[in-house]
Formats: structure tokens, sequence, C-alpha cells
């Protein structure tokens, strides 16, 4: 930070015990960190319109333009790619549940003990 | 809905477009958990927990503890629970944040407006040491809570309570989030007429909300506030100075001031109490009666903690339980006379009364006090 010198960093857990109110703390935890993502889509929401209206102020394109957009097919192809991409994100660990549950992969345990096991020659 | 916006003054905390983003955020959701989510509650409660809980117990819920072991449980109140919290946590963290980011602008703003103060005054004493109140838990989960000093002039905890506030309350407070101070001025001059101070000492200041509005509220006033939190009170006078008012300003804490006696016609304080406990509750109350001059007036301004509906005492008191404020479900249930008389006031002065908010129609505070025996000089 310039031009001052802080002794600590910002703290970031306040003094007294959390409390958690669902059942599964950690459950408690993830929920957290949806709330600061749900926080910043809302930002986003919030440049993509004022990018909308500095563009449509300063002429560059109509509102119109804008809210009849219709991309070619290409940009139509990528758009979709991306969209596609992102939900696999969000979706990923019940995606690869689903992935898992569909092959027979051999219990870590298993594979512990196959490792472990010294074979005598 | 419509982002509402503090009046800015030369100490705000200036967020960024996206800082913003994230402060409407934070107040578009607590409206969400507010409105639909826990105004579902009373219904669930009636429809579905009071009797599970009467099927269990062979009677219905009484008091607000009983209630409590009704709904805590309840699907709907745990997660209007967690996410009030997690609410709660966010807006600390965007608003800390924000004023982290702009600390060295802030500081250097305070240095320039309290190097040329032409108003009030600040008076710092280092002796002075947190109470294990305020110092056993962070009020209000706010990470260092008002005490956070990490380097010289530091004014973050101030600068954080100033933006703090006016999100906490979702605007609802006025533009400078002073209603409990105008609200208080409105009591007295409603319910003692003829009463004029020209002393006023105004307890647990903070960055000065409240303190403001008694500036203007009687002629020829002088108005001293105090605060046990240094950075608050940097934040608080160079506010004060910037927005034209005088107010002197003095780290001391509320249960034994620097002040002789009878100094003030007037001992004010705005949600101070429910911040203290039982010992330093009646430790301020003779304090206060101490400081009052003989026909002086002790008003404590509070939040409405005590209500008369169980249900809706269990939900007030969500803040005791989830919101680091230890003492506020005691002070909704204590008798408030008696520590009032115990200080000196007599019974038959000692008031505790709604106090309708000037900003938010239908609301109101707690007003709580009692008047000195005695003429005023």
């Amino acid at each position: 930070m310039s031009g001052i010198s802080l002794t600590a960093p910002l703290p970031k857990a306040s003094r007294g015990e959390r409390p958690f109110a669902l059942e599964n703390a950690d459950h408690e935890r993830l929920l957290n960190m949806i709330v600061a993502l749900m926080a910043e889509v809302s930002v986003l929401l919030d440049q993509q319109d004022t990018m909308r209206r500095l563009l449509v102020a300063k002429g560059v394109v109509g509102d119109e333009e804008i809210a009849h957009f219709q991309p070619d097919s290409e940009a139509a192809a990528e758009r979709g790619a991306k969209r596609a991409a992102f939900i696999e994100r969000v979706m990923r660990i019940v995606l690869a549940d689903a992935e898992r549950a569909g092959r027979d992969d051999m219990s870590y345990e298993d594979v512990l003990a196959m490792v472990s096991r010294r074979t005598p020659a | 809905m419509s982002a509402l916006r503090p009046l800015p003054h030369a100490m705000s905390a200036r967020p960024d477009a996206d800082e913003q983003s994230r402060l409407d955020f934070a107040v578009a959701f607590k409206h969400l958990l507010r409105g639909p989510l826990k105004s579902a509650i009373p219904r669930i409660f009636e429809e579905r927990a009071k009797l599970d809980w009467a099927a269990k117990h062979g009677r219905a819920p009484e008091t607000w503890r009983e209630v409590g072991d009704a709904l805590t449980d309840d699907l709907t109140y745990r997660w209007w629970s967690a996410l009030s919290r997690a609410q709660q946590e966010y807006y600390v963290d965007v608003t800390s944040t924000v004023c982290e980011r702009q600390l060295p602008d802030l500081i250097g703003r305070y240095k320039a407006i309290a190097g040329n103060a032409r108003h009030g005054t600040l008076t710092l004493d280092p002796d002075v040491t947190i109470p294990p109140y305020q110092s056993g838990v962070d009020i209000h989960c706010v990470p260092g809570s008002y005490f956070l000093e990490r380097t010289e002039d530091d004014v973050w905890a101030g600068a954080r309570s100033d933006l703090g506030s006016f999100v906490f309350i979702m605007g609802r407070n006025g533009p400078l989030c002073d209603d409990k101070g105008q609200a208080g001025v409105a009591f007295l001059k409603e319910r003692f007429p003829d009463f004029s101070p020209k002393t006023i000492l105004d307890m647990g200041c903070t960055v000065g909300m409240s303190t403001l509005p008694y500036v203007d509220a009687y002629p020829d006033v002088e108005v001293h506030a105090i605060d046990l939190s240094a950075p608050s009170l940097r934040f608080a006078h160079a506010r004060a100075e910037s927005l034209g008012k005088a107010v002197h300003f003095r780290q001391a804490n509320a249960e034994h001031t620097p002040y002789e006696d009878e100094s003030f016609d007037l001992v004010v304080s705005h949600i101070m109490l429910h911040e203290v406990s039982a010992t330093a509750l009646d430790a301020i109350l003779v304090e206060c009666h101490r400081l009052l001059k003989p026909g002086g007036i002790m008003l404590h301004v509070e939040v409405p903690v005590r209500r008369k509906d169980p249900l809706d005492q269990f939900l007030w008191n969500w803040d005791a339980t989830n919101n680091n404020e230890p003492f506020w479900s005691t002070l909704a249930e204590m008798d408030l006379r008696a520590p009032a008389v115990r200080a000196g006031f007599d019974a038959g002065s000692v008031f505790e009364t709604d106090i309708p908010s000037l900003t938010t129609q239908g609301s109101v505070w707690l007003g709580y006090g009692a008047r000195k025996a005695g003429d005023t000089q």
C-alpha cells in the first residue's frame, strides 16, 4: 500500500465463535462461497449494463441494435461452445460422479493395497 | 429497486464501480432475506413448528427461548439464518476492503481536515483501555471491531463504520444515517418542550452520525461526544468538521468519564447500551447521573429490542447469537427502571417509550431515560 505502512494485514476472522445454522457446517461454508460468487455475477451484470449504456450514449451502437443482436453462425457457434464449457465447469462434480458411475474403477483402497503389497519374488 | 446512496462528505469512503456493485448486491440480497424469506417464518411457526413443539411438550411454546427451540430445526429458519450470517460477513468484508484500498487517501484527508479544524476539537487518550464486553468478541462480526489500529493516524475503523452503517441499515436511516439523533431530538422537544440544554454529551458516538443533529437542535449549545475508539474519533472529528458542525470529541469510557460533576444538561447515547454489559450499564447510569446538572435529562436511544411477542423477540434476538451482540438479549429482558433508580434517578422520572423513526414509517427506536431531580439552572 502506497504512502503508509501497516503493522498487520486486515484480519478476515471476527473474534467470537462462528455459529452455523445448517445441519452440516461444510455445506454452510459452501453456501458462503456461493453468495460471494452470486455477488460477482451481479457485479458482471452491472459492468455489462455500464458498457451497453456507454456504447449507446456515445452513439457506437443503438439500444435496439443490442437488444436484437443476432450472432452470425460463427459467433453463435463460439458462444454456444463457451456456454457449454461454462455449464460443464459449474456442474463438474456432478458430471464426474456420473462418469465414474459408468466405469468399473478399482476402489482406492484396493489400489493402495495393491501398490503397498510386496509380492515375494 | 432504486439504489440508495449516502450523502457524501469529505471523509466518505468512495467505492469504485465494482465495489459499489458489490454493496448494491449486499443490500438487494438483504432485502430478499428480510422480505420473502423472513416473512415466511411466522406462518411456518404457526402452521408447523408450533404444533410439532406442542405435540412433544403437551403445550404451546410460550417464551422466546421455547419459540426458538421450536424453530431452530425448521428448514426455512435454518436457511434464512445461514444466509443472513453469510450476508453479514459478505457486506462486512466488502466495506472493509473498500476502506482498506483507500486507507492512505483517507488518512491524508483526515490529516488535512483535522490540521485545519475550525469548529470542534479532538482529544485522544492512549490510557483508555478496551473493556472486556467490547474486546471479548468483535461486535457485528467486523474483524478488528472498532479498535483496529495498524498505522499512525489510522481511521480505517471509522471509515468502515461510516460506510457500513449505511449499507447495514439499507439506507433507511437517512442520507447521513442520523435518524437516531434526529428522532432523539424530536422526542425531547415534544416531551420536554421547555427544556433547552446548553451542554450536551453523547456517549459511544462512534463516527458521530447521531451526535450531529444535536448541534443544530438548540441555540448556543455546546456538544461533546465520547467513544472508546481512537480511529472512530479521528474519523468523527474530520467528518463533523467537513460538515461544518462543532463537536468536541474525546476518547473516554462512558463508565468513568473525565468530566466534572454536573457538567451537562443533557446526556444521550444511541444504540450503545446493547453493546455493553449488565455491570457496565449500572456504571454508565451512575455516570450519567453524576454528569447531569439538576433538572438535566438522560436519554438513551436504543434498538427496539424489547418485543412483546415471543416469536418477534426470538427473531429480534437473532443478532445476539448470530451477529456478535452478546448483551442484546439480556437488555431485551432486564428491568430498566431498577438500575436507573440505583444510579440516583427518581423512579417517577424514569421513562421507557417508543420513539418514532423520522425516516422509516412505522419503525420505532426504544427511548430509555430519566430526569435528574432539581430545578434546571
